[in-house]
């Protein structure tokens, strides 16, 4: 964790090197806690909250959120949502499922013991969980189900069992909003975070430390100053969790004969504690899981995490105490339930404070779906085939941005969430920042575009343009796109450089509203569409290429 | 036939009493002062690669102590590799290599690769995540760094980065990391110095506007980061296309592409080199080695997951120095494996191995002389599976000797940038500047001497200075160009072992005798 230094009791003017992550903006700035925000209920608020909730949003939405209110729009944005449907055969056409029929979804069939099918499975899954990222309705749980999948990470490609992966996403999507004690017990004996920690091989006489060390330093305590647990901790809660493995239909099995029953002798941090062998070893995982939870850096360690991936990452000593203590005994109140934290968050004087609007870099999931939406690009298809496959472009170019689902890079998750001091700044970097604006330019690209379930199809940047009202005077047209898409604007600059586009080179606003209406007037003309549409993607390109795009 | 360096290692090896620097027995060197008299020679082009191997990399196989193979075959009886199985090293009977490390065992009878064995730091952490940490930051056990130890290096020398970065003097990246994310350890105070490529062949105009965002508030913070990253990358990723223009892939030892994650980042390292780019440091990474279960096949130990990735790395490093050697810079060149930790000695039941503590490592460069740094690791008698091998050689000692002998800094700038005072090695650097150089082929004799020695050379003009074994210059002189062989007189010199240098504008070199 990175330390930061205290407030100064003056603020002062500029950083001495504006660059330097180590003296975070926070430093020469006071900002309200966790106090109830009672300012202006507007565009701008319910902005914010629907871009800290959803993967982006529309025009729409903004004003659903807005005529709803603070507390009702967090209300629903804090209710579960059901899955569309399961993943399914979407990949018949290369490869024959002797048992799925195409169009038809697999998880309920569980294990199949071809190598290939079971891959092309594991790609299937992967486009059902976009699709659910992508086609989400007002609720926070896809951007939830994604934070636990940072936090209890796992990987498709090691664990490799689709059915195994699907039951561990289901876990995570079903608890989202649930609670974090509970939701920790069911991960440890989840057979995908068994396979995928190891756990499945940890047994008496021959334990393996791997899931008992992530339990305490990824997914409950943290290795920060207060969390002073030893090896020998971890040893002792490896031998607590010997004895379980699973079947091949994704059921976990316990086998008593491979459980450790001697007592478990715990460090001065959890207070000498002595856990009793029990044939039963559910018995001792229940205390285990006490005795974690009964400290108080693990309520903490959960709300820095929530408040790095919803606010921003920089917790300093003024944050700690107006955030994240407050926060953290909501969640020792509430018996470690989720929803009433998030509940105080997203309706505090902090979150909608001057100080945290637009400080997320987009993830690449908030950056492409975001994308997508805020331009009306509408990938989906009613054939569920075509549907499925069309979510795996997405996926590639996810990819592309270092984001893969169900892939973090490794239990720890994705640097941008745990690595001090950088954090967010790991999405951005020389080949990250060209891919974005690359991906946001060749889906403008005529004819070719984005090919999406063997369709070719582009962002057609006329009829997008049609849909915004005033198109023809370009200073409207700027002010739409920049109201929808900048957290803080643009400059006078910077919109004049979007002008200058439009105009193409001249002076007059009436150059733009000419060529556009004449358009209009005569759509069959080639020429004319092709002048309107180069000087539209040039516009747009320049629009969705701007650094400030990148922030949330 | 033997080579020049199979030579310096029989003999070394023949000397029987290894020398010891802090209690560490060198084997394959005679002294180390010479490089401190060496030291204050031109650092500027020299380059170090990093190669990161994450997860934590199984030490106890892949240099293997066989000396304790009984102790091993105890320890780890399911992963142990077959005892005929195991690379004989060169000059040493007690260490063998994997089966699979072939080229890197070659690159050591060769004399271009030194191994140093049981690397760590005291009171091992055996998390993954803090431990990279600790070896990326070079920080204390207990202590949190926000800057990395290659970006304190840089810190040194470009104090104001990245304020009117890239500049005339520095056109180039200070760090190139390959793949996207740019690793901890070019985190310098105020930036990092790393930049990612990926494709050294694309280059993507970004749009840089002026920067004159408040950075009071994180967006602003945030903003001013993106536009600097947009500025450095237009600059840098020219200059990067314009390099990979100059330089082909030289070597025909590549693997094809996508068969070796480690050789097709080496690929572009080496023609970025090549290329004439002037960054100091790269950074490439090889994953898997978080070998907890099945590292090896069932019914042979020598096959398997961890096996594939050691052939990776000895085949990638193999071919990147043929590479480089090809483009005529490999002197400029060192390369430097690491990995968060080792493994337990014993096994865990899962055909695997927990988290450990101390490993070796591998340096390899043209411009070092081979050698085998550090003991054989000494097993417990009746090994369990929490024991670890303890450390011998902090890694920080590893660091401040490249640090010295590869960046020439001072011994105050070393201890500022480590944070502590930490032995230095004797990793012994020759300074040769192009490795097949008639330099390189200068030849003396006899050796062992008593009145004369004699040098058969086709250099015209070159500088001669004669070291003893305390490093201390005892005589220096000017040769003028007049046919192959140059006599140097002896006779006044004291019984011992010397060191010739012999110099001339594009370089020098470093041939030890002994007087008799």
């Amino acid at each position: 964790m990175a330390h930061y230094p205290p407030l100064l009791a003056t603020p002062k003017e500029t950083p001495e090197n504006k660059y330097a992550n180590k003296k975070p903006p926070h430093y020469y700035y006071k900002v309200s806690g966790i106090e109830p925000y009672t300012g202006p209920w507007n565009e701008e608020t319910s902005k914010h909250l629907l871009r800290r909730c959803l993967f982006g949003f529309t025009k729409d939405q903004i004003e659903t959120v807005k005529n709803m209110g603070l507390s009702n729009a967090v209300d629903a944005m804090l209710s579960n949502h059901n899955s569309y449907a399961a993943p399914i055969n979407d990949y018949n056409d290369n490869y024959s499922d002797p048992n799925i029929n195409p169009g038809e979804e697999w998880v309920s069939q569980g294990y199949n013991p071809d190598p290939t099918l079971n891959n092309l499975r594991n790609r299937s899954f992967q486009n059902w969980w976009f699709g659910e990222m992508v086609e989400q309705p007002m609720s926070i749980q896809e951007k939830l189900t994604l934070f636990w999948h940072n936090h209890f990470a796992t990987q498709i490609s090691t664990v490799n069992f689709a059915h195994f992966s699907y039951g561990t996403n289901q876990l995570l999507r079903s608890n989202s909003l649930g609670n974090f004690k509970d939701l920790v017990k069911a991960i440890t004996l989840d057979p995908g975070m068994l396979l995928y920690l190891n756990g499945y091989k940890n047994r008496k006489f021959k334990p393996d430390e791997n899931y008992a060390r992530e339990l305490q330093e990824l997914f409950t305590l943290g290795k920060g100053d207060a969390s002073q647990y030893t090896e020998d901790d971890v040893k002792e809660a490896a031998r607590i969790l010997t004895g379980w493995t699973f079947d091949q239909n994704a059921e976990v099995v316990y086998f008593s004969n491979l459980h450790d029953t001697g007592d478990k002798q715990f460090s001065s941090f959890y207070n000498n504690q002595v856990i009793k062998g029990n044939v039963d070893a559910n018995v001792e995982l229940d205390q285990l899981i006490d005795m974690i939870f009964s400290q108080e850096e693990c309520a903490k360690y959960i709300i820095r995490k929530l408040y790095r991936f919803f606010v921003y990452y920089v917790i300093d000593d003024e944050i700690e105490s107006k955030v994240i203590t407050p926060l953290s005994q909501t969640l020792v109140l509430n018996n470690f339930e989720i929803k009433p934290v998030l509940d105080q968050l997203f309706k505090s004087a902090h979150f909608f404070d001057p100080y945290t609007k637009g400080a997320i870099i987009k993830n690449p999931m908030d950056f492409l779906i975001g994308h997508f939406k805020a331009v009306n690009f509408d990938g989906r298809r009613s054939n569920l085939i075509e549907r499925s496959q069309g979510f795996s472009v997405m996926n590639l170019l996810s990819e592309i941005l270092q984001m893969t689902i169900g892939e973090p890079p490794n239990v720890a998750g994705w640097s941008a969430y745990h690595q001090s001091p950088q954090y967010h700044e790991h999405w951005i970097n020389s080949v990250t920042l060209p891919k974005r604006n690359q991906i946001a330019d060749v889906v403008m690209i005529r004819p070719n575009g984005l090919r999406i379930a063997g369709i070719n199809t582009f962002i057609d940047v006329i009829a997008l343009s049609e849909t915004v009202p005033g198109v023809n005077d370009p200073n409207l047209l700027i002010d739409y796109w920049v109201d929808l898409l900048y957290t803080k604007g643009l400059t006078q600059d910077q919109k004049d450089t979007l002008k200058s586009i439009l105009l193409y080179g001249q002076s007059e606003d009436y150059y733009w509203t000419v060529a556009w209406e004449d358009y209009q007037a005569n759509k069959q003309d080639q020429q004319k569409l092709l002048t309107v549409y180069y000087i539209l993607y040039g516009f747009y390109k320049q629009l969705f290429n701007y650094p400030e795009y990148q922030l949330s | 036939m033997m080579k020049r360096r199979d030579f310096l290692k029989a003999t070394a090896v023949a000397g029987i009493t290894p020398v010891f620097v802090h209690g560490v027995p060198i084997k394959g060197m005679e002294n180390s002062k010479l490089m401190q008299l060496l030291a204050d020679e031109d650092c500027e082009d020299k380059v170090l690669v990093l190669i990161q191997l994450n997860g934590g990399n199984d030490g106890l196989n892949t240099l293997l102590p066989k000396d304790q193979y009984q102790k091993l075959a105890i320890a780890r009886p399911d992963i142990l590799i077959d005892e005929n199985k195991i690379l004989p090293v060169m000059g040493d009977d007690s260490l063998g290599l994997h089966p699979k490390m072939t080229a890197l065992n070659n690159l050591y009878s060769d004399g271009k690769v030194t191994m140093i064995q049981n690397v760590g730091y005291p009171d091992q952490n055996f998390s993954h995540f803090r431990s990279t940490d600790i070896w990326l930051t070079a920080s204390d056990r207990d202590v949190v760094l926000d800057t990395g130890w290659l970006g304190r290096t840089m810190d040194c020398k470009h104090p104001t980065f990245p304020v009117d970065y890239p500049n005339e003097a520095n056109p180039d990246p200070i760090g190139i990391q390959t793949g996207v994310f740019v690793s901890p350890s070019f985190l310098g105070s105020n930036a990092s110095y790393g930049h990612a490529i990926d494709d050294p062949d694309e280059f993507y105009q970004l749009i840089t506007d002026e920067d004159n965002t408040p950075t009071d508030t994180p967006y602003g913070h945030e903003l001013s980061f993106i536009r600097q990253t947009a500025r450095q990358s237009n600059a840098y990723n020219q200059r990067i296309v314009d390099a990979a223009d100059k330089q082909e892939n030289l070597s025909n030892l590549y693997p094809p592409a996508r068969q070796n994650k480690l050789a097709d980042q080496l690929k572009i390292v080496a023609r970025m080199i090549g290329g004439g780019l002037k960054t100091k440091m790269y950074m490439v990474s090889l994953g898997g080695f978080d070998t907890h279960a099945n590292q090896v096949s069932t019914g042979d130990t020598s096959e398997g997951v961890h096996a594939n990735l050691l052939e990776m790395i000895s085949e990638a490093m193999n071919a990147f120095q043929d590479d480089i050697e090809k483009m005529n810079v490999s002197n400029r060149v060192l390369t430097m494996t690491f990995s968060e930790f080792g493994r337990r000695i014993g096994s865990n039941g899962s055909a695997g191995t927990d988290h450990g503590a101390a490993a070796p490592m591998f340096l390899m460069s043209s411009a070092v002389e081979g050698s085998i740094i550090g003991n054989n690791p000494v097993l417990p008698n009746n090994p369990t599976a929490n024991d670890n091998l303890d450390m011998e050689i902090d890694f920080r000692s590893v660091y401040a000797t490249v640090l010295r002998d590869w960046f020439c800094l001072d011994e105050e700038k070393i201890k500022d940038v480590l944070y502590g005072d930490f032995d230095l090695l004797p990793l012994k650097t020759t300074s040769i500047r192009n490795y097949d150089s008639s330099l390189a082929r200068v030849k003396l004799f006899p050796n062992p001497a008593s009145d004369f020695i004699y040098l058969e050379t086709e250099l015209n003009g070159f500088s001669i200075d004669i070291f003893d074994n305390k490093g201390l210059r005892i005589l220096k002189q000017y040769e003028k160009g007049k046919g192959p062989l140059h006599q140097v007189q002896i006779n006044h010199l004291a019984k011992g072992k010397y060191n010739l240098r012999i110099s001339n504008s594009s370089g020098s070199r470093v041939i030890p005798f002994l007087k008799q």
